[in-house]
């Protein structure tokens, strides 16, 4: 097994010198395995979301060194995020945040798209998760024509698409009922176990860390457990 | 999903917004249709500028000039045997030229003008636009006449109809083609009835002299002779009014790109007004979706993804309003060249493939460079900024 993720005295700090600084991160340490399927837990403001954004390669770290993939965050260029981006990470958000303009399908093929791939090939991948995901009878819906469940089923295919090494999920059910919430949650254990997805849920519901295989407790930027 | 696949979500995107999208389309049709109505005018004038190019081309045009008591008899005849012998000079050709109304005959555009041509001037290629309907005038003829496109409109004449000139009854054997030059309005008879026509049409104590020979010579060149040398050669040794037809063409060329530089300002304004619209329309499309930015960049958009998306954004909101500018510009432009050509008058305006297609590209184009800045804007959104307004 090797490392997806190689975290080590990771430190972000939000407007440095600013009277509005915030130490995010505060020299955090750790490794995620490929195959692992792990929790970020804690409350709000203790770094979780920071965390996220350094993992993603949607933010740049203030110091220390966060290895996603083998990419160094902290020093890797513009371009070379956008690719670790497109190529390695998928992402699943709170909100669901499906374009609103693009049917399920196109959803889906966007970050295809966007890694390069020819249209015909985004297409059948995008239709085949669809299908594997039971949205094949929706794969012309726009977003506000599918339930809160199937807009976040939407949103885990369009994360697998690229096959990712790393799926990143931030609070997953939050704005779904139980009952929805719940067969999410047993969709990404079903990904987690048939494709040995990576996977790391950020989120502070006990329901959804208490499926993860490890979890990382964050309080004041700090991992406390 | 390359650039035609794009299309798609992006007209849904502008469905969206239905209302934003069509007035600021519309500010950019306004536009469009400026451009493509004075472009139209200025095409028209291409034309026209074309067409008296082509019938100038290697001929002199000498015009007797009128002395205060009438024109000098016989003197054309001298004139034409002096240049005859002159170095470059193919051959001469006295022509008549009358006007076909002395008044105001109430058409826009050329006045109609009656030409009498010798046989010799077929022998040239400087002549009048080809036939269209019926036949061209025959040595043998004698009161027939061939006429323009718009004086037959004007007259109600056609191939087989009596037209009077100058009390005279004359039968139309045929129609020239249209050419957007003064042979539009023409009526070209024979030879000896236009000096019959000039005989009855000059003041009485002038026709009592004999040797009416015309109004003008055609001076036809020798290939490579110098026209302009030529022409003042002519003015100085005849006293006849001669002008170099490249003189002529350059300086109808000169007042044309006035003339186009001045009507496609205009239009330029109306559109740059057009362009701000979409510059706006396009600043609140990306406060609008900073959100959607910050996802599309979080699954793999970069920089150029996204400014290339907005940029299509931009350039489709240009383009319907290019297509809808255009499409208004050719219903206006049809409507006052139906307008015009029921009365025999010149059809003002010319909607060429190459307007339509410049108007269009230049609408595409003039909003897409509206459409950078807020695109640049977009593309260099900060995406953990964008996610952060997600809550």
């Amino acid at each position: 097994m090797s490392a997806v993720v190689d975290v080590r005295e990771l430190v972000k700090v939000h407007a440095p010198g600013a009277p509005t600084e915030v130490r995010a991160l505060d020299g955090i340490s750790f490794a995620i395995e490929r195959g692992d399927y792990v929790a970020i837990v804690g409350e709000s403001g203790s770094g979780k979301t920071s965390l996220m954004h350094v993992l993603g390669g949607l933010d740049r770290p203030s110091s220390g060194v966060a290895l996603v993939d083998g990419i160094d965050v902290a020093r890797a260029s513009r371009r070379a995020l956008k690719q670790l981006r497109a190529e390695r990470i998928g992402f699943v958000f709170q909100g669901f945040n499906l374009i609103p303009s693009l049917d399920a399908l196109e959803n889906v093929m966007l970050p295809a798209h966007y890694a390069g791939a020819p249209l015909a090939a985004a297409r059948e991948r995008a239709r085949t998760l669809l299908d594997e995901l039971g949205l094949g009878e929706r794969l012309h819906h726009r977003p506000q024509q599918l339930s809160g469940g199937q807009q976040q089923r939407v949103a885990i295919a369009r994360a697998l698409v690229n096959a990712p090494a790393l799926v990143l999920a931030d609070e997953p059910t939050g704005e779904l009922d139980a009952r929805t919430g719940a067969t999410i949650l047993d969709l990404f254990d079903r990904v987690h176990r048939e494709r040995g997805q990576t996977l790391v849920v950020v989120t502070h519901s006990e329901a959804v860390w208490s499926r993860a295989q490890r979890v990382i407790r964050l309080a004041d930027g700090r991992i406390v457990a | 999903m390359n650039a035609v696949a794009t299309i798609g979500p992006v007209l849904r995107n502008l469905r969206s917004r239905a209302l934003r999208t069509t007035l600021t389309a519309a500010g950019i049709a306004i536009g469009i249709l400026a451009l493509v109505v004075v472009g139209g005018l200025a095409e028209r004038l291409h034309t026209i500028v074309a067409g008296s190019s082509a019938l100038n081309t290697g001929a002199i045009f000498a015009f007797a000039p009128v002395a205060d008591n009438g024109p000098e008899r016989g003197s054309l005849e001298r004139s034409a045997a002096l240049i005859r012998r002159f170095a470059g000079v193919r051959g001469v050709v006295p022509e008549v030229i009358l006007p076909y109304s002395t008044g105001n005959d109430g058409r826009f555009g050329p006045p109609a003008l009656i030409f009498g041509f010798p046989p010799a001037a077929r022998t040239y290629a400087s002549h009048t636009p080809p036939i269209v309907r019926g036949r061209d005038l025959r040595p043998d003829d004698d009161r027939a006449a061939v006429i323009g496109p718009d004086f037959a409109t004007m007259r109600g004449a056609g191939v087989g109809s009596t037209i009077a000139l100058a009390g005279n009854s004359f039968t139309v054997v045929g129609v020239i083609e249209r050419s957007f030059t003064i042979f539009d309005a023409a009526i070209v008879v024979p030879y000896p009835a236009a000096r019959a026509l000039l005989d009855q049409d000059v003041p009485s104590f002038v026709r009592a002299l004999p040797q009416v020979d015309g109004t003008a010579l055609m001076v036809v060149v020798k290939p490579g002779a110098d026209t302009g040398l030529l022409a003042r050669k002519i003015s100085l040794e005849t006293g006849l009014n001669a002008s170099d037809p490249k003189t002529s063409t350059a300086n109808l060329n000169a007042a044309t790109t006035v003339f186009d530089g001045i009507i496609f300002g205009a239009a330029l304004v109306a559109l740059v007004v057009g362009a701000f619209s979409i510059v706006n329309t396009m600043t609140i499309a990306v406060t609008e979706r900073t959100r959607e930015i910050g996802i599309r960049k979080a699954i793999g958009a970069g920089d150029g993804d996204i400014l290339r998306e907005f940029l299509i954004e931009a350039a489709a909101i240009g383009g319907i309003g290019g297509i809808a500018g255009i499409a208004a510009g050719a219903i206006v432009i049809a409507f006052v060249n139906a307008h015009n050509a029921a009365s025999g008058n010149l059809e003002l305006f010319a909607l060429t493939p190459r307007l339509v297609a410049g108007a269009f590209a230049f609408a595409l184009g003039l909003s897409a460079v509206a459409g950078l800045l807020p695109a640049f804007a977009a593309a260099r959104l900060d995406p953990t900024e964008a996610l952060r307004r997600l809550a």
